[in-house]
């Protein structure tokens, strides 16, 4: 029986509840890691003791973010992925595997979008959106999950969106495969719990990035923004780095299955 | 290196966190966790004993803690505790609701037909988890509108957002807290300050004072029927264990977390995601 005296003394160190939160020596693969919102997220996993992989398509800003990281004493692999190509993903679970010998967390970050109306999207473009933002994260968990099956432990972290609870205009390719990613989210973590694995997801709501930079500059979309959020603010790159510690680490243990949405308030009203 | 960086993003050092209901399993067990992490602690309780031994705890650890005796069913009370914990600590930044429970007798049961439930114990459980929640909420909001900056945490349930069988009362309580918890951050960011965060967890199946009648066998201490469908339900094949609670606080209060606001976070070993076949 839980006992409030015996929790309490179970506890030996002053400041043992923060150890939960280190991942020292844990290896990270971060998709997309090179810019926006997976770069806050390597950065802030490297600070946190792991080693870090990065994939992503441009070889330059990978050869940025890397040198940007090893200045900050984090071990990194920067590896060129696209993440739309199956023997890429097969590259970088081996390379990973041969560098560091494990994978213990595997953040899936990178993604695209494609703002269009409904009746103009192509089946070219919708085919393409499909196949990065939702195909290449059951791929590459599929991979990296059989590994980690064996290994008996890991932390998958998808990226979804507020798009995976809520419709917005002109964005139904993006909407749909963020959708996809929550319920992939849930399968996923219901079938791998019985191997330790934890699989969750972070909703990011309106973040300043490249990928978001039109929008931001957009007055009437900034402005719906603003309006909207009783936080008045867009969200910024390190806002997702608190939330991806914790669903990497021990602390969050006792939870998969999950989106933590990181909206500035968007979804509660 | 990494253990300064996380200091740096989790650590509560010199803040000052409120719990209501902190004598119990859960509300003591943040208590002491938090006070772990740096903060000072004002113990919360109906029964100041209750109180006194959480605050006995968190010293013995070299914490900071100090008990108060506060219904939170009653304003003018809350209003006097609020009052002697900011004399005491000089301020007070983060309320935690965790005050809250369920009984017998507004639970259906075999021996209890819904048809038969009393409204006098029913209207205590909707009493205790909402209003138990609003009335602090209240009082704390006041104190955080006029230092415009405040963090609120109310501690659902997951029979929030999944009724579970025979818990009819604290399943509509919890369910109010939740679509509060959405409420009051609206509310207050817009009309007070967008640096007042309101955010909710939701625990799963935690071995409780008020859940224990329902899941373990009295005598043998075994698991129930119903304690089985539980783990059976729960990907992660096992109850939480408290400090998996505190990991979740810290992460809510961090400074990194600070544009989550008006979210209600499960943790309940992936319960919520399993549709049970």
């Amino acid at each position: 029986m839980v006992d409030s005296q015996l929790l309490a003394e179970s506890k030996t160190e002053p400041m043992g509840i923060l150890d939960k939160f280190i991942l020292s020596n844990k290896v990270a693969v971060v998709t997309g890691g090179n810019r926006g919102l997976g770069k806050a997220m390597a950065r802030a996993l490297g600070e946190a003791g792991a080693h870090v992989v990065i994939a992503g398509r441009s070889r330059n800003s990978l050869e940025e973010t890397a040198e940007e990281l090893r200045q900050h004493r984090i071990e990194v692999l920067a590896l060129q992925v696209d993440v739309g190509k199956e023997e890429d993903l097969d590259r970088l679970v081996n390379r990973t595997l041969e560098t560091f010998k494990r994978i213990d967390i595997l953040v899936n970050n990178a993604g695209i979008s494609y703002r269009q109306p409904a009746e103009k999207i192509s089946l070219e473009n919708w085919d393409h959106v499909y196949k990065i933002n939702l195909r290449s994260v059951f791929l590459l968990s599929q991979k990296v999950g059989k590994f980690m099956i064996k290994q008996r432990s890991g932390k998958i972290v998808n990226v979804g969106s507020l798009l995976s609870e809520q419709a917005v205009p002109e964005a139904i390719a993006d909407s749909t495969t963020k959708a996809g990613i929550k319920m992939l989210t849930q399968s996923l973590a219901l079938e791998w719990a019985q191997y330790n694995i934890q699989v969750n997801a972070i909703g990011p709501g309106y973040f300043r990035t490249d990928m978001m930079e039109p929008l931001y500059q957009n007055p009437a979309q900034h402005s719906m923004v603003i309006n909207r959020l009783s936080i008045k603010r867009w969200g910024k790159p390190e806002d997702l780095q608190g939330a991806i510690i914790f669903l990497a680490s021990a602390a969050s243990d006792y939870m998969t299955g999950q989106v933590l949405y990181i909206d500035g308030g968007w979804l509660a009203g | 290196m990494s253990k300064t960086y996380l200091e740096k993003m989790f650590s509560l050092e010199g803040q000052v966190v409120a719990i209501t209901g902190g004598g119990g399993v859960l509300g003591g067990a943040l208590a002491v966790g938090l006070s772990q992490a740096g903060a000072k602690i004002a113990v919360l309780n109906r029964t100041q004993k209750k109180a006194d031994r959480i605050v006995n705890e968190i010293k013995k650890i070299k914490g900071t803690a100090m008990a108060f005796s506060a219904d939170v069913l009653d304003k003018k009370n809350m209003e006097n505790a609020i009052q002697s914990i900011i004399k005491e600590f000089g301020m007070v930044d983060v309320l935690i609701n965790c005050a809250g429970g369920n009984q017998p007798t507004a639970t259906a049961s075999d021996q209890l037909r819904f048809m038969d439930i009393p409204q006098e114990p029913m209207q205590a459980v909707l009493n205790i988890n909402f209003l138990g929640t609003f009335i602090p909420c209240q009082v704390f909001a006041q104190f955080f509108s006029e230092k415009k900056v405040g963090h609120i945490i109310n501690i659902s349930s997951m029979a929030a957002l999944r009724p579970l069988t025979k818990v009819v009362a604290y399943s509509a309580a919890k369910s109010a807290v939740n679509n509060f918890t959405q409420w009051l951050a609206v509310h207050l960011s817009q009309n007070y300050s967008s640096s007042i965060r309101v955010n909710a967890i939701a625990p799963g199946f935690f071995l409780t004072e008020q859940n224990r009648f329902l899941l373990t066998d009295e005598k043998s201490g075994e698991l129930t029927a119903r304690g089985k469908t539980i783990i059976a339900h729960t990907p992660l094949a096992r109850f939480g264990e408290a400090e998996e609670l505190v990991s979740t606080a810290l992460w809510l209060l961090s400074p990194a977390s600070r544009f989550v606001h008006g979210t209600v976070i499960p943790v309940d070993g992936g319960f919520s995601a399993f549709s049970g076949v």
